[in-house]
């Protein structure tokens, strides 16, 4: 009987020691654990070594300088290795690409340089256009009824009012419309979506060099002239905004839409890509 | 007169400088295509139909994260002249353009003895005729998806020059139940709305506003237990562990982390005034930052650790003010009418995003760190609690469409475009988006 009561006593005090040790830990949130499984990235070099693609190699990848164990027989400092790859490599580019910039382009060569023979013409057009701003800047500043407006636009503006002046030069410069145009053309190629959200759009500015063919296609690559400060400056965005701005000159191709007799007029632009207008920052 | 003597010397000493017969037009393009960028992205090669499987599992993710930021759209596979054979062959870039890609992503899956896959993927310009990139990953298989987050990312850093956000997830408020006795438990997600996954269960407490530590996998929030004044906590997500930070007779709340993960910014009230603290994480010292009869809170600090910002309505209405890291010279930079809310500083430093009520409006909208620039992105019945994907570009927050509807998660580009709605299993508020995983 003792025996009994003292077992129940002993009993009960260890349920209640149970409860209190283990009731908090019922009552305690459940908590789901959601690890993260890691991810181990393989060098870009290690990839873009092992590629037959004739054309990775002349890119200055910076990751070149990683040392390279498999599929390399001979340790080859750093001097491009030309595609010594083993890949059969269908290679459906007849182009060899050389270092960098050197005619990558297998397109689009038909025309001759420049020896346009048929030089200004009398030209029954009204408007003149001198190059940017000089004489249409001062027109502006004579008649000072216009508002103030993005350079290009002032020029342009300016021209169409101010059709009486408008005799002083050859006639041998493009109309507001056809400078239009080719503006209206490339915008309409140039995809900037990406560069629109980015940080300082007004550094981003890319500047094009480029000659067309009579057939309105491009005669030799865009030369990207502050391509130099681009890639100086580290500044990835600038870098797009580069890559993006090319592409629209290229994919917008070919500009059929000027007058054949005034090749000479249209045969060569320099395009400014100004993003900074459109971040509405 | 002299002036235009002047600049009639400069305009012909230009134009002799320039006269060269083929003179170049110069033509400044200022306008642009705002179109997503049409891209292609075949299937990713596999070595037999497993991998071929999980090569077109990687595929629709990568697709599916492009097309989300908006800035891209997949071209339908049905319309790829060239079948690509492997991932290391140069591809018929004509054939890419006639379809009007201009990039093409082309990826392939190996699978290693040892289990893991490894996925491997090149960006080609396709006008250029140019690789903008190549990367290589290496994970069980299982995570496939993961490494699709990863590849998205490397695509989207190619091409936009920013880190990419794909590889993130979201801790968010879960509400379940009727609006008056609403549930609220702690769920977190990928960025994409797969894996949601319960954190808290509910039943004790109840977890708001939570924010995700900008170097770990750790959470802050604000909780009521037990019919007790609402304290913050910390909640490491990997190992389940929480802890109270601190216990204070008043109640803690509007929680948010330094930017190096190491102290928590939080409002404190006490005897009804609530003002900005500083707790450093590792000794638990508190700091005050201000100390005003007005309304202190929500706290948020620049990613140079220099200034934060905060909401006050010291100046009769709730305001945004930044301030010095060390509480110093407070400068209100919201002017407008209505009332400014929770502040959140943008990663990227540029800019602040907050929540505007004006007229019984909601919006969400950014402003630059000195107060100019302000730009409202959205607008609702109830828009409110932005958070910012760790590259500074894009912004999610919750929007009640209309009086007591469900909450939901939206999300937004920081130019106000590609506004599209989370997927979310149901309810969900208070988003909190992680910094990238590892």
């Amino acid at each position: 009987m003792r025996f009994g009561v003292a077992a129940s006593i002993l009993l009960h005090a260890c349920l209640i020691g149970f409860a209190f040790v283990s009731l908090p830990s019922f009552l305690r949130t459940k908590i789901i654990e959601a690890p993260v499984v890691p991810i181990e990235l393989i060098s870009e070099a290690e990839l873009a070594k092992e590629t037959s693609v004739p054309a990775a190699a002349p890119k200055p990848k910076p990751e070149e300088k990683k040392p390279e164990p498999e599929e390399k027989p001979a340790p080859q400092p750093k001097a491009e290795e030309k595609a010594p790859e083993p890949e059969p490599a269908p290679l459906p580019e007849p182009k060899k690409e050389e270092p960098k910039k050197e005619e990558p382009k297998p397109e689009a060569k038909k025309e001759e340089p420049k020896p346009p023979v048929e030089k200004p013409k009398p030209t029954p057009k009204p408007k003149p256009k001198n190059d940017d701003l000089d004489l249409d800047a001062l027109s502006a500043l004579v008649d000072k009824a216009k508002k103030e407006a993005p350079s290009g636009e002032v020029a342009d503006a300016v021209e169409e009012a101010d059709q009486p002046r408008a005799r002083i030069g050859t006639g041998d410069r493009l109309t507001a419309s056809e400078i239009d145009k080719m503006r209206a053309a490339i915008s309409r190629c140039w995809n900037a979506g990406a560069i629109i959200g980015a940080p300082n759009p007004e550094k981003l500015i890319v500047v094009i060099d480029i000659d067309l063919n009579r057939d309105g296609s491009l005669k030799g690559d865009p030369r990207v002239v502050n391509a130099l400060e681009i890639s100086l400056s580290g500044n990835r965005f600038w870098q797009v905004a580069q890559q993006n701005a090319v592409r629209a000159v290229i994919a917008c191709q070919p500009y059929d839409f000027f007058d054949q007799t005034r090749y000479n007029e249209w045969s060569a632009f320099s395009l400014h890509f100004d993003p900074s207008q459109m971040a509405g920052f | 007169m002299i002036r235009l003597a002047i600049a009639t010397m400069a305009a012909l000493a230009a134009a002799i400088a320039a006269t060269p017969a083929a003179a170049r037009v110069r033509i400044d393009i200022t306008q642009a295509n705002v179109e997503p960028m049409p891209v292609a992205a075949p299937d990713f090669l596999g070595q037999d139909s497993k991998s071929s499987e999980i090569g077109r599992d990687i595929t629709g993710v990568i697709m599916s994260d492009l097309d989300r930021s908006g800035l891209f759209s997949v071209i339908d596979q049905r319309a790829y002249i060239e079948k690509l054979t492997s991932v290391n062959v140069r591809p018929r870039f004509a054939d890419w353009r006639i379809i009007n890609a201009q990039v093409l992503i082309a990826g392939e899956v190996k699978q290693d003895p040892d289990g893991r896959i490894e996925v491997s993927t090149r960006v080609w310009d396709v006008y250029s005729n140019e690789q903008l990139g190549a990367v290589s990953f290496k994970t069980p298989a299982d995570n496939w998806r993961r490494a699709a987050h990863k590849v998205a990312d490397f695509v989207y850093k190619s091409l936009t020059g920013e880190e990419g956000y794909f590889d993130t997830r979201v801790v968010f408020v879960y509400e379940t139940g009727p609006k008056e006795k609403r549930t609220k438990r702690l769920m977190i997600m990928d960025q994409d709305g797969a894996n949601p996954v319960l954190l808290t269960d509910g039943q004790r407490y109840e977890a708001l506003t939570p924010r995700f530590s900008p170097t770990q996998q750790q959470i802050t929030y604000m909780a009521f237990f037990d019919n007790k004044p609402g304290q913050v906590y910390l909640f490491n997500i990997e190992t389940g562990e929480q802890e109270q930070l601190g216990t204070f007779r008043g109640m803690t709340f509007a929680p948010r982390f330094t930017p190096d993960g190491t102290s928590v910014l939080m409002s404190m009230e006490r005897n009804g005034n609530s003002d900005v603290f500083k707790m450093d994480l590792a000794t638990r010292r508190l700091t005050r930052l201000t100390d005003n009869p007005g309304i202190d809170t929500s706290p948020t600090m620049s990613p140079d650790g220099r200034r934060v910002a905060f909401t006050s309505d010291r100046g009769g209405s709730e305001q945004i003010y930044v301030m010095n890291a060390d509480g110093s010279s407070p400068k209100r930079i919201t002017f407008g009418e209505g009332r400014y809310e929770t502040p959140v500083w943008s990663p990227r430093g540029d800019l602040i995003a907050f929540t505007r009520l004006y007229k019984g409006r909601f919006y969400i909208g950014v402003i630059r760190p000195d107060g100019q620039g302000e730009r409202l992105l959205t607008e609702s019945y109830l828009d409110e609690g932005p958070t910012w994907a760790p590259n500074g570009r894009v912004l999610m927050f919750f929007r009640e469409p209309s009086p007591g509807a469900n909450p939901q998660l939206w999300s937004v580009d920081l130019t106000g475009r590609n506004l599209r709605r989370v997927r979310t299993p149901g309810g969900a508020s208070d988003p909190a988006w992680s910094p990238p995983l590892p």
